[in-house]
């Protein structure tokens, strides 16, 4: 078995609003290996980003609070570690890509600068030497002309081009694992295959794991090796990549891959879920599918299934198993 | 092939944007365009941001006033049309948009959202404009004892069937789809796909589906339109443009887009760079700065729209040489 | 049955807000004593009693509390007068800023909706009278008009419309982009129907916030043209008068003749102000979930 570079344990975090207690993440377990691309899928509001802002320590505050679990991090437990630790750990050893690079650059220093910042911060290096391995990281992300568009600022970049910056910026101290957020859906599709496959090729140069959060199995299915699939706040399944695709346990995965139209197989009519997403403030209880669930049985909606290992390492939350 | 619904002229759009040191630039949204609609068809307008598909379904409809150009209905070009006149039509047209947030008035209930049309159009009758609301809303799949509430105790699905009821409920011929799934969620999609589809059915609609999601237009249409940069590239029946794609910007859009299925495994055609600046078009063909294929001409002379085969429209210098 | 629901969600809400609750307690007991001044004055406000000159109130012992806020120089009762005062000074604020809503509207609907040339021409003007500190052209055109409690209404209103035409073209501006706009125009909507039935409704919260937050500046520059003698005419109560009329008396020692009145319009204008802060967070969207 190759080495965890990331163990998430039964993470629990709520956000409190003017309504309730959203459950955003209730109960996860995830592991990613070391250089392993892991894809997380679920629909908007299932908890997804949720996670990955919990193993930054990222997520909303003070609304936002971690009530359960543990997240291993090479060796470490993150939810005990300090505001100070994870200062030194964001950024060098896990960081993180966004949908929007617009937002999440700062508009009034040129891009070059956030580069630098990242370098000079992590690294006992001189600001001299931080600008030619900037010059360097924005060359490997193919940016054309890398010396002058270090002065240039985030709007005078096309979208494609951001995100490139961004990726730029997250690699630099050259992490153990790269956390990329729907990191291509404000993308254009030509743009968009640009995009994965620069990352695809740093994260092999670069030997780091990627954790790809995203709603669309298309980019799931050629970017990631293994792949996990979340629902309101929980795993209910998670596979290699070819085993996911080729035979999907959960109704909830099964339903999913049914539901949307394909571009190499058209079909007559799509199946739809009914229903739509449940609420967490008030999660159905038993299984937080059975509503919409068109298998449903007499356990389903009082007990809670729990992550079962199938033929393969196929792990399934459901009591059909 | 059926009879013809619409026909697009050389349909021009050109903004005129304003930069703070009062420097005007021009900005060509929709250049030079021409199509046809067949009625009760599902034609598919798909490309990037910011290639005018969405100006062009706003000029057919007049929300947008074309800089030039005319759109023929029978037999008269209803861009000519006086507004009075126009009005009759604009029953006839409807459209769909993409954010169900935006497009529904947020101090309206359902109810009054959807008895608007019949209002603006001199419905009197208010036990008619009841009838004729819940038969919408249950064709579109609302609950009736729901149509008190205000837009935001729907859900994102549940507001986009509001938005279709309100488009259909004066019974319109031709419906123009603006990205109508693009913001909803992926298991909500499919609900409202297959929706557009029966509704198409039952009431006999055309529509315009734009979208850049090349899933869901090879889902619902019948023929596509491939536009890049304010041109129509390339048209062509479904079948066709999915098994011979000929403009080498297709095939790349093509090839660009993620298949759910780890087992394909595809060649990727990777363009180079960004579309150039919509500001200052450069002459010739607008895709022949990333263009794999290009030769000399496509930087000098702008390809016209050929036909190729039966109904297989191309603008590229590759085909139809002389 | 939905509007209901809608005052009752509204009310819970601001119980949440308890500065803003302080502050509708207050305009609440203000409109009170503005509508029934006949029952709560002890006195007649206007009545003269020259031997009974700047007596100090109820502080001062039992045997003065006939008057129990003291008498100004002319021996009127101030509690009298400021109670008297709330109706003048409530309804000039009020009317003040009904005509500056509905030229503001007029004119911010106009120059946001239609845009173009009549916009620029509307804004340059409206520019040109935020040159003027407000009170200087309330001044200007009370000279134009002439003093009267009437005049400053209309002054103050006039004062008060530039500000409230921008607060509606910017909420127009959104509103105009937004697809219901659109799909309104798509059914063929005349332009009439889609100002009055779209874009004024969803424009009015944030109008409803200014109008109250411009009550109290409206109440606080009736008080200062009262002061200056512009606005009601003797012997009518009204706070800024009350205040202007009680210079000499401070010179004398009689400090109740100017404190009360200038309480007065401090609790008015922070009550208003208090309210419409908390009618800002209430009628964010952001907030009401």
């Amino acid at each position: 078995m190759e080495e965890l570079i990331l163990k998430i344990e039964n993470l629990k975090t709520y956000l409190k609003t003017p309504r309730g207690v959203v459950r955003a993440v209730d109960g996860v377990d995830l592991t990613i290996h070391r250089e392993e691309t892991l894809g997380l899928v679920g629909e908007s509001g299932c908890g997804k980003s949720m996670t990955a802002l919990s193993i930054l320590k990222l997520y909303p505050k003070p609304q936002g609070e971690i009530v359960a679990g543990h997240i291993y991090f090479d060796g470490q437990d993150l939810v005990e570690r300090s505001e100070e630790e994870m200062y030194h750990i964001r950024g060098s050893k896990i960081s993180m890509i966004f949908q929007e690079p617009m937002t999440s650059l700062d508009p009034v220093f040129p891009v070059g600068e956030g580069i630098i910042e990242v370098l000079t911060l992590h690294q006992k290096i001189d600001r001299q030497e931080a600008y030619q391995m900037a010059i360097e990281l924005l060359h490997k992300v193919k940016i054309p002309e890398p010396e002058r568009r270090m002065k240039y600022y985030p709007h005078q970049l096309s979208g494609g081009m951001r995100q490139r910056v961004m990726i730029a910026q997250a690699l630099a101290c050259k992490p153990l694992l790269l956390i990329a957020d729907e990191p291509t859906t404000a993308l254009d599709v030509t743009i968009q295959a640009q995009i994965l496959t620069l990352i695809n090729e740093l994260k092999r140069e670069m030997k780091t794991a990627v954790l790809f959060i995203t709603h669309d199995l298309g980019v799931v299915a050629e970017t990631c090796q293994r792949v996990a699939v979340m629902y309101a706040g929980k795993i209910v399944e998670s596979a290699s990549v070819e085993a996911l695709f080729e035979k999907p346990l959960h109704p909830y995965t099964q339903a999913l891959l049914t539901s949307i139209p394909r571009m190499d197989t058209p079909k007559k009519r799509l199946q739809p879920i009914p229903g739509t997403v449940p609420d967490l403030i008030q999660p159905p209880p038993g299984c937080r599918f059975h509503p919409r669930c068109p298998v449903r049985f007499a356990p389903c909606d009082q007990e809670e299934p729990l992550l079962k290992i199938q033929e393969g390492g196929h792990l399934v939350a459901c009591h059909r198993y | 092939m059926s009879s013809l619904l619409m026909e697009v002229r050389n349909l021009s759009k050109r903004f005129i944007v304003e930069e703070e040191w009062g420097e005007k630039l021009a900005l060509d949204a929709v250049n030079d365009v021409s199509f046809s609609i067949f009625q009760g068809e599902t034609l598919g307008l798909v490309g990037e941001t910011g290639c005018g598909k969405s100006t062009l379904g706003r000029c057919i409809l007049r929300l947008l006033e074309p800089t030039s150009g005319a759109i023929i209905m029978d037999g008269q070009d209803i861009l000519r049309l006086p507004p009075r006149e126009f009005k009759k039509y604009r029953r006839r047209m409807q459209i769909v948009f993409q954010d169900p947030f935006a497009s529904l008035s947020p101090r309206k209930t359902a109810y009054a959202i959807l008895e608007e049309p019949l209002l603006i159009h001199g419905e009197k009758n208010s036990r008619i404009r009841r009838e004729r609301v819940q038969e919408i809303a249950s064709r579109v799949g609302l609950e009736i004892k729901s149509l008190s509430n205000y837009p935001h105790e729907f859900s994102g699905g549940q507001r986009q069937r509001i938005g279709i009821a309100r488009a259909l409920i004066l019974q319109p011929e031709f419906v123009i789809c603006d990205e109508p799934v693009s913001a909803l969620d992926v298991s909500i999609q499919a609900q409202i796909l297959n929706l557009l589809s029966e509704l198409q059915e039952t009431m006999h609609l055309t529509y315009l589906f734009i979208s850049h999601d090349l899933s869901v237009v090879r889902h619902i249409s019948n023929r596509i339109a491939v536009m890049y940069m304010g041109k129509i590239v390339e048209i062509a029946e479904k079948e066709e443009i999915f098994s011979t794609p000929l403009h080498p910007y297709t095939r790349a859009l093509l090839a660009s887009v993620p298949i759910p299925d780890p087992k394909i495994k595809r060649e990727r055609i990777l363009l180079e760079g960004d579309p150039p600046s919509p500001f200052q078009p450069l002459p010739g063909c607008r895709f022949h700065t990333r263009c794999l294929l290009r030769m000399d001409m496509c930087a000098e002379i702008t390809p016209e729209l050929k036909v190729i085969d039966h109904g297989h429209f191309v603008a590229c210098h590759l085909y139809g040489g002389e | 049955m939905a509007k209901r629901a809608q005052i009752f969600e509204t009310f819970q809400v601001l119980k949440k807000n308890k500065a803003a609750l302080v502050g509708l307690g207050i305009i609440v007991i203000m409109v009170i004593v503005a509508l029934f001044p006949h029952y709560l004055a002890p006195n007649d406000p206007i009545k003269r009693n020259l031997s009974q000159r700047l007596k100090p109130g109820l502080w001062a012992g039992r045997e003065y509390a006939s008057y129990p806020l003291g008498t100004d120089y002319l021996g009127r009762c101030i509690l009298s007068r400021i109670i008297w005062g709330t109706r003048t000074s409530l309804l000039v604020g009020f009317i003040a800023v009904v005509i500056s809503t509905v030229l503001g509207l007029v004119l911010g609907v106009f120059s946001g909706y239609f845009g173009g040339w009549m916009d620029t021409l509307l804004m340059r003007i409206v520019d040109v009278m935020f040159a003027f500190p407000s009170i200087l052209l309330a001044i200007t055109i009370m000279a134009a008009l002439g003093p009267g409690l009437e005049k400053a209404m209309i002054a103050i209103g006039i004062v008060y419309t530039p500000q409230m035409a921008r607060v509606v073209r910017s909420a127009v501006l959104v509103i105009r982009e937004m697809d219901y706009i659109e799909a309104e125009k798509a059914l063929g909507a005349s332009h009439g129907r889609i100002i009055w039935h779209h874009v004024l409704p969803n424009a009015i919260a944030p109008v409803i916030v200014y109008a109250t937050l411009s009550t109290a500046g409206a109440i606080l520059d009736a008080a200062a043209l009262g002061f200056l003698g512009l606005g009601a005419l003797p012997p009518t109560p009204e706070w800024g008068a009350m205040l202007s009329g009680s210079r000499q008396a401070l010179t004398a020692g009689a400090w109740w003749a100017a404190t009360f009145p200038g309480i007065a319009i401090m609790c008015a204008v922070l009550g208003l102000n208090l309210l419409g802060d908390g009618m800002r967070d209430l009628l964010d969207p952001r907030l009401r979930m």
